[in-house]
């Protein structure tokens, strides 16, 4: 099991709002060595976070550093050691792919700019079409594609990829995966990758923090956090499932109730008496049960756990 | 400042067909603007002069091309700070090992420059095709070597102007017309007249759209163009600190802004 004792960047209680819009409310979590992932629903402070890591935006209160670096004040010397791909993906259009990652190279002081950007270009798979064609012209894929490349240009310390995957069919998706962990076991990469697509990201990740509503509500290694959380959940589909929803509320042995895509997830305190009192309850509520089960143990629910019970 | 990087920002900015339009436009105010040697007798006040028919021609090539310099510079800088902004190519650079000083110059350099240059380039090209003979040739180049620090100058006002704008409000569309507005509306106070103003009307040498020509008029002293004014008391050198104080006027706060305070909200 991998022990994650090397730091590479640390938030504290940090603070963010965007007029009416309070983006981060309290965010604390450290970035490991290896790969970390930043798991949260839309509006949850993902993208937030890695813009203030990276110096783009200024925390309104709170501590950010990496690599020791204050994220505001020293943002400079982190770039410099830092990869990143962003979900809108922006870049020199009027270039080529390779023409583009040469002008990186240089600003990034790649001693071989040349060589090293056909080199990633060989690792996304991208060497024809960015030898001749205009970014311009690239497809949605291509251009995420070429995002990683500029991302991995360097051999940076920490990359960071916000969607990695977003714009990617199963296979370029697979694809990036494979790349991901193939840069990590032979190159000694570090990642924090912010994505939605959740099996993916089980795939790879080895650190993970849950985030909702602009804080951290889970933090910890992937194993340990699935081995915490999912036994503790139900996933029940009753009909009707309101009268039930509203019994379970009232029971001591229920921390939280929520429904979701048809399902009720019950988040338990005692799963042992909840399920002697279920049968009961669901009489009582005049509802059928037509399935119960245990959430899977996976980050899907561990996802949904931690934001219902958060 | 990087120079790979000022390149690829130059041949963003001037991309087809903005460098085309933008030197057909200026030659076709440069040349409609210069005095022909046929047309000197309708202005009694140059006399049968070469090096003042040069300098009267400069001075109307420069006053003509201000305003669609003024314009050209407005729109590029506007799309070059507000478009990056909001296509998302600004995170891309303020994520990259650059420091925030030298991706500002980058944009700048890269809009005023050639901006000048072509300008200069353009100016010198129709007067010598005008003029062109051994002893005018010299005239030319020592007469418009002048302009190319003033019209630098005045192109940086209305760069800075364009960047603050469009800092300020973070939108293409929005920043592009709020900033010919704002052109628009420094080169109209210059055209009211005494009739409309009274005393203050003297003043108006001193805005950013006339303080170039005037500058120009002053350094050669070419009292012969029309009737000395307020400007006539002010010396060339003092007009090239009104046009140094213009340019840094609205540069100095959008660079320490943009340096210091300037967040990738969206």
């Amino acid at each position: 099991m991998t022990e994650f004792t090397e730091v590479l960047g640390e938030f504290g209680n940090l603070v963010k709002r965007f007029n009416t819009t309070q983006a981060l409310s309290g965010l604390s979590f450290k970035i490991y060595k290896g790969i970390n992932g930043l798991i949260g629903p839309n509006g949850a402070g993902k993208t937030t976070t890695i813009k203030l890591s990276l110096g783009l935006i200024k925390a309104d209160a709170g501590r950010a550093e990496v690599f020791g670096f204050d994220c505001w004040k020293e943002s400079l010397q982190i770039r410099r050691r830092i990869g990143v791909l962003y979900e809108k993906v922006a870049y020199y259009d009027h270039l080529t792919g390779l023409e583009h990652l040469k002008l990186i190279a240089k600003l990034k002081g790649v001693p071989d700019p040349v060589a090293e950007s056909k080199e990633v270009l060989r690792l996304v798979e991208l060497e024809e079409e960015a030898h001749s064609r205009k970014i311009k012209g690239y497809s949605a894929g291509m251009r995420q594609r070429l995002g990683l490349a500029h991302a991995l240009l360097g051999k940076p310390e920490l990359v960071i990829l916000d969607e990695p995957t977003s714009n990617l069919d199963p296979l370029g998706r697979a694809r990036v995966i494979e790349i991901i962990n193939m840069l990590k076991k032979e190159e000694g990469f570090s990642f924090l990758i912010s994505s939605h697509i959740l099996p993916e990201l089980e795939r790879v990740c080895e650190h993970v923090v849950l985030m909702n509503k602009g804080k951290a509500i889970r933090d910890g290694p992937l194993e340990q956090l699935l081995n915490e959380v999912a036994p503790q959940t139900f996933m029940i589909k009753a009909e009707p499932a309101e009268p039930l929803m509203k019994l379970l509320k009232a029971e001591e042995c229920v921390k939280d109730v929520r429904l979701d895509e048809g399902y009720v997830y019950v988040v338990v305190i005692d799963s042992t008496l909840f399920k002697k009192r279920l049968p009961a309850l669901a009489s009582q509520a005049e509802a059928s049960l037509e399935e119960v089960k245990v959430a899977g143990r996976d980050l899907e629910s561990l996802f949904r756990v931690a934001v219902l019970g958060g | 400042m990087d120079l790979a990087l000022l390149e690829a920002e130059i041949r963003k900015v001037w991309g087809r067909p903005i460098f085309e339009l933008a030197v057909a436009l200026v030659f076709f105010i440069s040349l409609n603007s210069v005095q022909t040697l046929f047309e000197i007798t309708t202005f009694p006040r140059i006399q049968s002069d070469l090096s003042r028919l040069v300098i009267f021609s400069l001075i109307r090539i420069t006053g003509a091309q201000m305003l669609p310099l003024v314009l050209l510079c407005g729109i590029l800088v506007s799309l070059s700070f507000a478009r990056d902004y909001e296509q998302g190519q600004m995170q891309t650079l303020l994520s990259l090992p650059v420091s925030r000083a030298a991706i500002f110059a980058v944009k700048f350099v890269a809009v005023v420059l050639p901006l000048t240059l072509l300008s200069w380039v353009l100016t010198l090209f129709v007067l010598l095709m005008n003029y062109c003979s051994p002893v005018a040739n010299s005239i030319v180049v020592q007469s418009v070597s002048w302009a190319l620090p003033v019209t630098f100058l005045a192109v940086m006002f209305y760069a800075g102007l364009a960047a603050m704008i469009a800092l300020a409000l973070k939108k293409t569309i929005a920043s592009v017309l709020t900033t010919v507005l704002a052109g628009f509306f420094v080169w109209f106070i210059s055209t009211l007249t005494p009739e409309m103003l009274g005393s203050i009307a003297d003043y108006l040498v001193f805005t950013p759209y006339k303080a170039p020509i005037m500058t120009l008029e002053r350094l050669f002293d070419v009292p012969f163009m029309h009737e000395p004014g307020l400007e006539a008391t002010v010396s060339p050198a003092a007009f090239f600190l009104l046009l140094i104080f213009y340019a840094v006027m609205f540069l100095v706060p959008t660079y320490i802004y943009f340096t210091k305070k300037f967040e990738v909200k969206e």
